[in-house]
């Protein structure tokens, strides 16, 4: 049942991704983008990481991707700007990723390695497990993070400024 | 419940490079609150405020190396070892930079406060444990050495560089998490020693999902080692960042992804199996080869020392290519050969940012050295020293680097690797010294316009000196060529040892 949940899922997730490629129209390939951001949630939801699936709900599927949409329209693109989808290139890649895919089936059956995965422990995921994690065993990481953003928003700031 | 790591002052002593770096950072941030350009008083600091890192650096070099932090970093002399070389290198970058910034009207203190957050990108990425952090560290210099790279901002060629930069580095970060989500969903851990662990245990070794999971982490590192084929960027890159950022590049970015890399394979992936020797192997012969091939024909500087630096990237990676367990003598080349070429590279930028020029033909073609080691004897000199050194010619550091390297990878049994590194060197006489041709057999047609500040005369001098040091200095006053041996050794066992 959760296996079958999980391919459906997967291939919503996979043709999103693969419309967003294809569409000639920018604001259409956005849109794709859309599904293929919310299907993957979907997958979150289903490992149980309820916080990885509310924040890629709330910020990629929604904020990032009313960002994405903002600067289509404020480029403004006419039809005429559009570039054709190479159609040859695309059938391409889908060929080299299936071949990819068969290849990889093959190896992990000859191979016979173990299936098993490691478990997760209990209320993994969880809002209050996570803020737990990050403040105990994750906290260089977490302190790290902080600087990542901040030099990440004075270099925005230092490379719009009009006069340096 | 569990309780948050323990912050005490043991740990915060541990810390002490990292802290003061990231507080110099912010405290520059403050700075260009107040003011744009950065006087004299500031420039002080910031040269005492590395010099403490380096103070701190030689006070932790007898703690003990232990996992701290849940496991997250680790302070050992490998770390200690690599936090003193970028810091060395980011030092350099800066006394370079008082005087191009002036010159270029790009002085301000967010340049020196991002300087310092991507120094402590560098020291958390050689000091991480944990795939997490080494993550992080990756990014926090790499997030800082693009905006400084785009610094420029009117400048066409800055702005591509930036760009390019950005797009690639983002692309290749993403194959390298890519290969770490997957390795977390093998063994359920991020910590190095449990990889190792699982790895080993479990048979995981042989799962191709494993394999896969290796060979795109390696493809991270192999686009910011800049070697082939993720080399492309390099050039541009180098041509179009300030010439005090391309140096910072060549030497401090690089040695730092060299570190983490060296850590990583050699704790996680080297076990038992010579599959990795062998990609490496060819990775180290492609990178060294296309490199002195394509700067053979190279008619600006800066892009001839990037292709240079590619070349560089490909012999140590022979070294890589040759780690064992049972020896640390490639892994220990390997720390000798990045601080011999750090300085080697930091000089020879150092000079190249002083010839350059605003305007006109800019100052970087190699054919306007022309005159140059006659009118300025001390620059011809150093120059000199600094290309005999990067080709490999005794009794410069350059040569013994590549003697320990090659006969590492003898000892491996890589000889032929060897074989090809030395037909190599040889190739690369070429455009080493025909850059000393230009400068001493013909006559410069436009008056020279050379700006050899303090700063510049200082890193000059520095590195003339360290590379004839380190190639024989003996043990008086300062520790001699037989204690930054015995460095690399030490700073390399612990690893070795925790790898069995």
């Amino acid at each position: 049942m959760e296996a079958v949940a999980f391919y459906i899922i997967a291939a919503i997730a996979v043709f999103g991704a693969l419309l967003m490629i294809t569409r000639r129209n920018p604001l259409a390939g956005a849109f794709s983008l859309v599904v293929s951001l919310i299907a993957l949630a979907g997958i979150y939801a289903m490992l149980r990481a309820e916080l990885i699936f509310i924040l890629q709900i709330l910020v990629y599927a929604g904020a990032i991707m009313v960002l994405v949409i903002f600067t289509i329209m404020l480029l403004n693109l006419r039809e005429e700007e559009l570039e054709e989808p190479p159609a040859g290139k695309i059938k391409t890649l889908i060929i080299l990723a299936a071949v990819a895919f068969g290849c990889y089936g093959i190896i992990k059956v000859l191979s016979g390695a173990p299936d098993e995965v490691p478990r997760v422990p209990e209320n993994f995921g969880s809002v209050e497990k996570v803020g737990e994690l990050m403040l105990t065993s994750y906290l260089y990481p977490f302190e790290i993070i902080s600087v990542v953003l901040l030099v990440a928003i004075v270099g925005v700031v230092l490379l719009a400024k009009k006069v340096i | 419940m569990i309780s948050p790591p323990p912050v005490n002052t043991e740990i915060l002593n541990l810390l002490a490079p990292l802290l003061v770096l990231v507080g110099a950072g912010l405290l520059f941030l403050m700075f260009g609150a107040f003011r744009n350009r950065v006087g004299t008083f500031q420039r002080a600091l910031i040269v005492i405020l590395y010099a403490a890192v380096l103070f701190y650096v030689g006070k932790l070099w007898n703690a003990e190396g232990w996992p701290i932090l849940n496991g997250m970093l680790i302070i050992d002399r490998f770390s200690l070892f690599f936090t003193a070389v970028v810091t060395i290198c980011a030092l350099g970058s800066v006394l370079t930079s008082a005087n191009y910034l002036d010159r270029f009207g790009l002085d301000r203190s967010e340049y020196f406060a991002l300087l310092f957050f991507a120094t402590s990108g560098m020291v958390v990425l050689v000091s991480a444990y944990n795939l997490i952090s080494l993550f992080l560290g990756l990014e926090l210099m790499s997030l800082s050495v693009y905006v400084l790279v785009g610094y420029r901002r009117r400048d066409f060629f800055a702005n591509e560089a930036a760009l390019k930069y950005f797009l690639l580095g983002a692309f290749a970060i993403a194959f390298f998490l890519y290969g770490v989500s997957m390795i977390y969903g093998l063994t359920g851990t991020t910590n190095f020693k449990g990889i190792m662990v699982e790895a080993t245990s479990r048979g995981i070794a042989r799962d191709p999902l494993f394999l896969l999971a290796v060979a795109l982490i390696l493809a991270g590192f192999a686009f910011k080692i800049s070697s082939v084929p993720f080399h492309m960027w390099v050039p541009d890159v180098y041509q179009g960042a300030p010439t005090p950022i391309t140096s910072l590049m060549a030497t401090a970015v690089k040695a730092a992804s060299f570190a983490a890399f060296l850590r990583l394979f050699y704790m996680c992936f080297m076990m038992g199996s010579s599959k990795w020797s062998g990609i490496i192997a060819v990775l180290a012969v492609l990178t060294m080869t296309l490199g002195n091939i394509v700067a053979l024909v190279q008619r600006n500087i800066k892009r001839m020392m990037a292709y240079s630096s590619i070349a560089h990237a490909g012999y140590i990676l022979i070294g890589l290519a040759s780690l064992s367990i049972e020896s640390t003598r490639a892994a220990s080349s390997i720390l000798y050969y990045l601080l011999a070429y750090s300085f080697m590279t930091i000089g020879a930028f150092a000079l190249i940012s002083a010839v350059e020029k605003r305007e006109g033909t800019r100052g970087l073609d190699i054919a306007e050295y022309a005159g140059l080691g006659l009118k300025k004897p001390f620059l011809g000199l150093a120059m000199a020293v600094f290309m005999f050194s990067l080709a490999g010619i005794p009794p410069t550091a350059g040569f013994f680097g590549k003697y320990y390297i090659f006969s590492a990878a003898v000892e491996g049994g890589h000889v032929g690797l060897a074989i090809i590194g030395v037909l190599n060197s040889a190739l690369s006489l070429y455009y080493y010294l025909r850059v000393l041709v230009v400068m001493y057999m013909q006559k410069g047609v436009e008056p020279l316009d050379v700006h050899d500040d303090l700063g510049v005369k200082v890193v000059l001098l520095v590195s003339l000196f360290a590379i004839l040091w380190l190639g024989f200095g003996p043990e008086r006053l300062l520790p001699g060529v037989e204690s930054i041996l015995e460095w690399t050794r030490v700073s390399v066992a612990k690893i070795a040892s925790l790898g069995m």
